[in-house]
């Protein structure tokens, strides 16, 4: 268990991240179904967080645009779903892992805020695409997911064992990279650049697989998040998500799956917790922004770091 | 094909508010090593306190001024209580917490019934044409201009500047020689977020003061990199040339296109610069 779980001393913020999510999640009025759409949406944010954190914990890189991979992810998904499940996922999966080669195009030229500043102009182009590429994507009107033919689950009940599982497999995936050799050469590349260098490791390629591999799970949580949301549109794919995403990886640990899970649950239930809010401070238009914003300041200033 | 100056020109003239963004992007980059994401609600914070002034019955540059010192005064403060505490530890986590202070701007904003519901001018300059292009572009021009000859001023010729560059350098050395490079770094922020509500009260002119004024920053991002991240006249000048790509995309690409273009450009200088102008540190 201990692999998974954060270490002691940072335990004190995730606990106040479940204490955000049971006062927002169970507080709120929408019964057992909207529970179970909010821990599918957590389960769906943390898989693509996942890859954050090994794009930074591993490679140690900033990567400014895993909501290009998501989108490519749900929408890879949305288009081959009513096809063949299997397929639509590991297309899905694919399409992530795609979008994260294009952010790492400059990889092995360049690291830390250079690429960090490609991956974020990859996240702006998914944008403008989402937007144009009418016929595959609905454009700015959006499209519906369909929900896949399950009879045994209602819509929230199946949006969560999918995502579950993709939640799963980017687990799985990332516990087997870590074993591998692979998994040893990132920890030399995060720990000591110029010693891996030194030792004959590609840098730059190793730099580059770890962006391919967090859009993989990017890709297999846009491919979850669509599922739960049962629509998607660009705007929910742009520059915000992704810094979000990456508040999720930063609170949740680098290194530990179980923070990054505890992260986003909170995470999916702070808008919840502004609702439950709001009748102290009345109608104020920008209550859930300022209330998020002030929780990333919040985090950034008080979390502890490795 | 007669519109074509005026297209360049018009281009020119949004380029240069790009140029004062990212000017104060590298900036603050240069003198603090951290990639600011606030600019752009600093911008929009900084048009709607010049409103709020006007409407109290300020003069025009006596509501400038105080939009600017809020500017400064946000840009310690954030600095004092929480970007510099948390950029000692990691510089890539401030750049979180930009974002977050961004965020409750923008929250605070949409929280503004009055900001919300109507549409604003902070309008420093009439009506009219000059050389087929309205006076309002020529007086964005005008004003960046003097706020970039103003900022260079600022970090050539004063002391003040000259501290912040050697800071920038080599903190250690500056440290020991007796500048208290803490001090300058909140400062700096304070410099930085001011530059950012100079270049949003130079747009206020030319577009309508809503939230959503400070979008423009998202393109300051390729004309800080095309500029090597370093505050001079590169940086404005490379804004001013995307500011010209993007009209002229605009002219003749289908919707979306000088998005993309913007942002390939971005990623082909990263592809091609030289890696000590693509601006690693």
């Amino acid at each position: 268990m201990s692999r998974f779980l954060p270490p002691p001393r940072q335990r004190g913020l995730l606990l106040a991240a479940l204490l955000v999510f049971a006062v927002g999640a169970l507080g709120s009025s929408g019964g057992a179904r909207y529970f179970a759409h909010l821990l599918a949406l957590a389960a769906a944010m943390a898989t693509a967080a996942l890859g954050l954190a090994l794009v930074h914990g591993r490679a140690g890189q900033v990567c400014l645009g895993q909501g290009a991979a998501m989108a490519a992810g749900a929408y890879t998904w949305a288009a081959l779903a009513p096809q063949s499940l299997p397929l639509a996922l590991v297309a899905a999966a694919a399409a992530g892992a795609l979008a994260g080669a294009a952010m790492a195009l400059p990889a092995r030229r360049l690291s830390g805020l250079p690429l960090a500043l490609a991956s974020m102009a990859c996240a702006v182009i998914a944008e403008v695409l989402a937007m144009r590429a009418v016929a595959f994507t609905g454009g700015t009107a959006g499209r519906f997911v369909a929900p896949p033919p399950l009879s045994a689950f209602d819509e929230a009940g199946t949006a969560l064992v999918f995502s579950t599982l993709c939640l799963g497999l980017a687990v799985l995936l990332l516990y087997r990279l870590d074993r591998a050799t692979l998994g040893r050469a990132w920890r030399a590349l995060a720990q000591a650049p110029e010693a891996a260098l030194a030792l004959g490791l590609d840098v730059g390629g190793l730099r580059r697989l770890a962006f391919v591999a967090a859009g993989l799970c990017g890709g297999l949580g846009g491919a979850a998040y669509a599922q739960t949301l049962g629509f998607i549109s660009p705007e929910q794919f742009g520059l915000p998500l992704s810094f979000e995403l990456l508040v999720i990886a930063f609170l949740g640990g680098l290194r530990r799956p179980a923070g990054i899970v505890l992260a986003s649950l909170a995470f999916v239930a702070l808008p919840e917790l502004a609702d439950r809010l709001r009748p102290l401070v009345g109608e104020l238009g920008g209550w859930n922004p300022l209330v998020l914003g002030l929780a990333v300041v919040f985090v950034t200033v008080f979390r502890k770091m490795n | 094909m007669s519109l074509a100056p005026e297209v360049v020109l018009g281009g020119a003239a949004q380029g240069c508010l790009y140029g004062l963004t990212a000017l104060s992007l590298a900036f603050l980059y240069r003198a603090t090593g951290v990639l600011s994401f606030m600019q752009g609600e600093a911008m929009a914070a900084g048009a709607y306190v010049a409103v709020g002034l006007v409407a109290l019955g300020a003069p025009l540059a006596l509501a400038a001024l105080g939009a600017i010192t809020a500017g400064y005064a946000f840009g310690t403060l954030a600095a004092r209580f929480a970007l510099e505490p948390v950029r000692a530890r990691a510089p890539w986590v401030a750049t979180l917490a930009t974002f977050g202070l961004g965020l409750a701007l923008r929250g605070v904003l949409l929280s503004l019934p009055a900001a919300t519901q109507g549409w604003y001018r902070f309008d420093w300059v009439g009506e009219g044409r000059w050389l087929g292009l309205a006076a309002r572009q020529w007086a964005v021009m005008l004003a960046a201009a003097g706020v970039a000859a103003a900022f260079a001023l600022l970090l050539r010729g004063t002391t003040w500047g000259r501290r912040v560059r050697a800071s920038a350098e080599d903190a250690v050395t500056a440290e020991r020689l007796g500048i208290d490079v803490a001090r300058l770094r909140r400062q700096a922020w304070g410099v930085g977020t001011a530059l950012a509500v100079a270049a949003g009260l130079a747009s206020a002119p030319v577009t309508f003061v809503h939230p959503d004024l400070g979008s423009l920053a998202l393109n300051a991002f390729p004309a800080a990199v095309l500029g090597g991240m370093k505050p001079g006249p590169t940086v404005l000048a490379a804004g001013v040339a995307l500011g010209v790509i993007e009209a002229i995309a605009a002219w003749q690409l289908p919707p979306g296109g000088k998005e993309l273009l913007l942002q390939l450009v971005l990623i082909a200088a990263l592809l091609a610069l030289p890696r000590e102008r693509a601006a690693a540190p």
